[in-house]
């Protein structure tokens, strides 16, 4: 218990602290840019190196083109508590045109990017919809017709609560909220396993 | 619910700060795979996937001095105008960017000469008609005949037909929407003639060609026997209809035309 409620007072601190750099680097805060920069560096070269097959001369380049997006626009961001989410839709906009041979990998990538991207533009409605599109295809398998329909109402713009997606289908709260819980969990774990198997090879 | 376990948390984090040495990788490898076969449900859920993608940087993450190029790059005030070429990238691109560059510049060059060089209207092709030129427009010309000083209408002259020095022509024309009109005549060798333009925007219909309420009659006893072609010119708007006046190329018109021959 006591460790649960350290956990999340540690996250609140460190939103907070993210928060407060986010803040001062959209002032051009050289110091609070660095940080910012130095914080995000190796999960933005990871993510890149992995559109790019591995080509780390072209994964430097994407890199590059994402962290001068995200520098150039950084004020443009009204809510610095959705900063993560932001670069990462960013992200996931300029390496899209990288189109990798691990098909899966990508669309689990994508599926994983749904729970965190900010619709920015058209552009990013039309990528939101790719995605979409991509979980329909990693349930494929599944024989669950009311797990299609309550993703789709989940994730789709406007995006509807548990409750309402419940009431529209007919079926209980719990069952809503179950479903999407073990969807994220079976995407997680996919992607751990893609992750490991990766790293393995 | 139940957090990740410790070591797990420690090696992500690690991991996001890229001090993971190889034998953390090796663990936090394990202890991955471990959560991944024997799921616990809500260590799962709590997990940070986003530093995981970190991962995908095994062997190579970026030494100090690449950091700080990379950070300055992405800061300085020229990022928000131009991209530094990384070498790399210029090795990889340059040619393809370079031949892109130089059709780009080409095709500018082209069209501003074009833009620029005025033309006499005998030089315009009044086939040319750009995808802008969607104004539906037809031209009928007729041979006509002098009766009590009245131009009375003999019948339609088709393309190519022959015409003499006596007889005089007359036009009809079928406008899809209201446009500014001209109708100019040109024999070979010689610059076009203006022989009629319109007094503001024509309504769209079927119409005589007239002056003042007068069909309008053109005599062909000015024109050497030869080939005469008569054209009908329609502007969207006033200023593209200055260029057809003018002589200058229209490509935002649309024309119509009938190739006559003028016999002795």
């Amino acid at each position: 218990m006591t460790s649960s409620r350290d956990d999340s007072q540690e996250r609140i601190a460190k939103r907070d602290a993210l928060v407060s750099c986010v803040k001062a680097a959209q002032t051009g805060d050289p110091c609070a840019q660095r940080e910012l920069f130095d914080r995000y560096q190796h999960r933005i070269m990871g993510y890149c190196m992995l559109s790019a097959n591995y080509d780390r001369e072209l994964a430097k380049d994407l890199m590059q083109e994402i962290l001068t997006r995200v520098f150039t626009q950084l004020h443009t961001l009204e809510h610095p508590e959705r900063f993560e989410p932001w670069l990462w839709t960013i992200a996931s906009r300029i390496t899209a045109t990288q189109s990798s041979k691990r098909q899966r990998y990508r669309k689990l990538l994508e599926a994983w990017s749904l729970e965190r991207e900010v619709l920015l533009t058209q552009e990013d409605k039309l990528a939101h919809e790719q995605r979409l599109n991509h979980i329909s295809d990693l349930l494929d398998g599944v024989e669950d017709e009311t797990l299609h329909r309550i993703l789709s109402m989940f994730y789709r713009e406007p995006p509807s609560t548990t409750r309402q997606i419940a009431k529209r289908l007919g079926i209980p709260h719990g069952t809503v909220t179950v479903k999407i819980r073990r969807f994220r969990l079976a995407i997680k774990k996919q992607l751990i396993e893609l992750f490991v198997s990766e790293q393995i090879q | 619910m139940n957090p990740p376990p410790d070591d797990l948390k420690t090696y992500l984090h690690k991991l996001d700060q890229g001090t993971l040495s190889p034998p953390e990788r090796e663990a936090l490898l394990e202890a991955l795979q471990r959560l991944a076969n024997q799921p616990d449900e809500d260590a799962l859920l709590e997990l940070d996937l986003s530093a995981l993608v970190a991962l995908g940087n095994p062997h190579s993450p970026l030494s100090r001095d690449e950091a700080d190029e990379l950070f300055n790059r992405v800061t300085s005030p020229e990022a928000t105008r131009r991209r530094p070429p990384a070498s790399s990238w210029f090795k990889r691109r340059a040619f393809r960017r370079l031949a892109g560059l130089t059709t780009a510049a080409a095709a500018l060059c082209a069209l501003w000469l074009w833009w620029r060089t005025p033309a006499p209207i005998e030089h315009l092709d009044p086939t040319i008609k750009s995808a802008q030129a969607k104004l539906a427009l037809s031209l009928e010309v007729f041979l006509g005949e002098r009766a009590d000083g009245q131009a009375i209408v003999s019948h339609t002259l088709k393309p190519q037909a022959r015409v003499s020095k006596e007889q005089h022509l007359l036009f009809r024309y079928r406008l899809g929407q209201p446009a500014w009109l001209a109708l100019s005549a040109r024999r070979d060798g010689a610059p076009a003639k203006l022989l009629w333009q319109s007094e503001g925007a024509h309504q769209a219909g079927d119409f005589e060609l007239s002056n003042q309420g007068q069909a309008l009659s053109m005599p062909l006893r000015d024109y050497p026997p030869g080939p005469l072609r008569i054209t009908l010119w329609a502007a969207r708007s006033p200023q593209h209809w200055e260029e057809i006046i003018s002589g200058l190329p229209c490509t935002a018109c649309s024309s119509d035309q009938l190739l006559l021959t003028v016999s002795h």
